[in-house]
């Protein structure tokens, strides 16, 4: 029976033991390969006595390790947290603590990092290090394992072996209140996107998966995951070949890349930095999209430059996975200014409701709610925060049913498509990636100059948003822009940090006392008046 | 100041996460220091600061490997006519 995430893994191993399974670089791991080292990782776990109702964190950068790393805490029966390896080990450590995770796979190099963390490695029951050096450092009296000294692979307790509605993995998104929290999908969630994600876009054992996303990123789920499921290869794209456009873009069609997936910014990047239309990438049949809005104009070009791939949509937020989804028309009409988020996925049902809790009708706007078995089991650790999201189904009244409130506005328009038109808070989406405002502005009050501060999106066709930053400093205290800019730099992923940052003596506000956002935004959309550093 | 410490402290200052590890002898890509979002703004800093405008051809990694293979890309395109 086949009810679990890591069952696609042992289904198609049956099926295709000898077909590539993952790539990353020089490393080809077939299905039999990937299946036992899974296993031999699932064994070390065990052996450590990680199991059931456990959480692991992941924090090392893409490989076909990491991917061999998820699968062998799922098959222990724990959940995984992956934790950006290139994020402040500050932040990792905040989402290793707030979880509680029991063991920890990484490199000897962000190791070190965690060992200046406190109640991180204390608390751990294991530490595997994915580089092939078994670690001789202080960890803490933590039992530590190097990828060769890993079990061989043997049977599993069935004690072990969930059930479809336990844990999978945490994903942590940003929070307003000032830290990260943490998304908890099960089994059940993953899998009702995978067995959309393949069946709608057909994928089979010869199609090649590209994974672009980190694996921190929902995005990485469909890459990985529909892969499995369909005996296919993913080909995992690794920071360096990410970083450089013309790289990029060669490598789509160097590496035979069937079925690409990744936020609009990385495409637009290659169209406008990486000559996309001069590579040769025939195999390419579909492009998927998500994460945020594609700008119209880049988006034509996209699909001239890649004339054999079929384009869609996908929306929804890590909550949810994708809900809705847009086949985007082969010939956009000329007067097409955007294009809609679409209609749900199936096993997915979505509806809007006003702000008197009406359902809206075609033509009409409002917030978009999510039901079905993708939705998200709870906030880890935030009962209150899971209760103001996962609501019981206004529309139902009869039984208790949950429902996800998106925070996103949409209108839904006579066709019956739902189209992106807002946020309700102060969210706002960089290269794909969920910033909330708050998150960064509580990340400038803790330093000890800072009086006041805010934090600006500026909208931006080729990454979605640009944050600019103010901040006023205690009275008879001076700071440098410099000074704030290191500082959230040390605590806060790269794409939180603001690109530039203003110090004043004093923010405008408001006639209610509030810092007045709209005239910072005037001043920021006016010519410059003084440079900032 | 030439360009090396100024780009070194624009690293430290504006890219790094861990400013502390870094010196003139980091290799920036492998690392982790130069991903896509800094590499961006590290060739908007070179097209302002050096007044070179960096073609997309050069933006690969044997150009970035380094401080000093920075400085040398710089270099190159200044001497361009």
């Amino acid at each position: 029976m086949s009810f679990l995430l890591w069952h696609y893994l042992t289904e198609s191993v049956a099926r295709y033991p000898e077909r590539p399974a993952v790539a990353c670089r020089d490393t080809v791991l077939t299905y039999a390969e990937l299946d036992r080292l899974s296993l031999r990782i699932a064994r070390a776990l065990a052996s450590a006595g990680i199991g059931r109702g456990d959480r692991v964190g992941l924090c090392l950068p893409k490989s076909e390790r990491a991917v061999a790393a998820m699968l062998g805490v799922l098959r222990a029966g724990a959940a995984y947290v992956p934790v950006d390896p290139g994020a402040p080990a500050r932040r990792g450590a905040f989402i290793l603590r707030d979880c509680a995770v029991r063991a920890l796979v990484t490199t000897t190099r962000k190791l070190k990092d965690y060992r200046e963390e406190p109640g991180v490695l204390e608390s751990l029951a294991l530490i595997l290090l994915a580089d092939d050096q078994a670690a001789h450092a202080d960890t803490h009296g933590v039992t530590t394992l190097g990828w060769t000294d890993l079990p061989e692979p043997g049977a599993l307790k069935a004690a072990t072996l969930g059930i479809e509605t336990d844990p999978a993995y945490l994903l942590y998104t940003s929070g307003s209140t000032g830290n990260p929290k943490g998304v908890i999908l099960s089994h059940r969630h993953a899998r009702t996107f995978v067995d959309w994600g393949r069946t709608t876009f057909d994928v089979g054992p010869d199609d090649r998966l590209s994974n672009h996303a980190p694996h921190h990123f929902d995005l990485s789920v469909f890459d990985i995951y529909v892969a499995l499921a369909a005996g296919a290869c993913v080909v995992i794209v690794t920071d360096d070949v990410a970083a450089f456009p013309v790289e990029m873009a060669r490598w789509i069609g160097r590496l035979r890349i069937t079925v690409w997936y990744s936020v609009p910014s990385a495409l637009v990047r290659m169209l406008l930095h990486g000559r996309l239309a001069d590579q040769q990438c025939p195999e390419l049949r579909t492009v998927l999209f998500a994460g945020e809005v594609f700008p119209m104009k880049y988006l034509r070009q996209v699909m001239a430059a890649l004339p054999t791939a079929a384009f869609a949509n996908l929306y929804g937020p890590t909550e949810t996975n994708v809900c809705t989804w847009y086949p985007v028309p082969a010939e956009l009409p000329a007067d097409a200014t955007g294009i809609p988020i679409g209609f749900a996925c199936a096993n997915s049902d979505v509806f809007a409701l006003d702000d008197d809790g009406r359902l809206v009708q075609p033509g009409g706007t409002g917030e978009l709610y999510v039901r079905g078995p993708t939705v998200l089991l709870g906030y880890w650790g935030l009962p209150d925060r899971t209760r103001a999201a996962l609501v019981p189904n206004p529309l139902q009244p009869a039984y208790y049913e949950p429902a996800y409130r998106t925070g996103d506005i949409v209108r839904l328009g006579e066709d019956d498509l739902y189209w992106f038109a807002g946020r309700r808070d102060h969210m706002v989406k960089s290269r794909g990636y969920r910033i909330e405002l708050g998150e960064v502005e509580q990340t400038m009050y803790q330093h000890p100059a800072v009086r006041e501060a805010a934090v600006l999106a500026l909208p931006d066709d080729e990454v979605g948003a640009r944050l600019h930053a103010f901040v006023a400093p205690v009275v008879g205290v001076s700071i440098e822009a410099r000074d704030i800019h290191s500082f959230c730099s040390s605590r806060l992923p790269r794409f939180m940090v603001p690109e530039s940052f203003t110090v004043r003596d004093d923010l405008p506000k408001t006639s209610t006392g509030k810092i007045d956002r709209v005239a910072l935004m005037n001043h920021l959309s006016a010519p410059p008046q003084e440079a900032s550093p | 100041m030439t360009l090396g410490p100024q780009l070194l402290r624009f690293i430290r200052d504006e890219l790094a996460t861990d400013p502390g590890a870094i010196d003139e002898n980091a290799q920036l890509i492998d690392e982790g220091i130069l991903d896509s979002m800094a590499l961006m703004r590290l060739i908007t800093f070179l097209e302002e600061r050096a007044g070179v405008r960096v073609p997309d051809d050069e933006v690969v990694p044997d150009n970035f490997q380094t401080i000093a293979s920075i400085e040398a890309l710089v270099a190159r395109l200044q001497a361009r006519p």
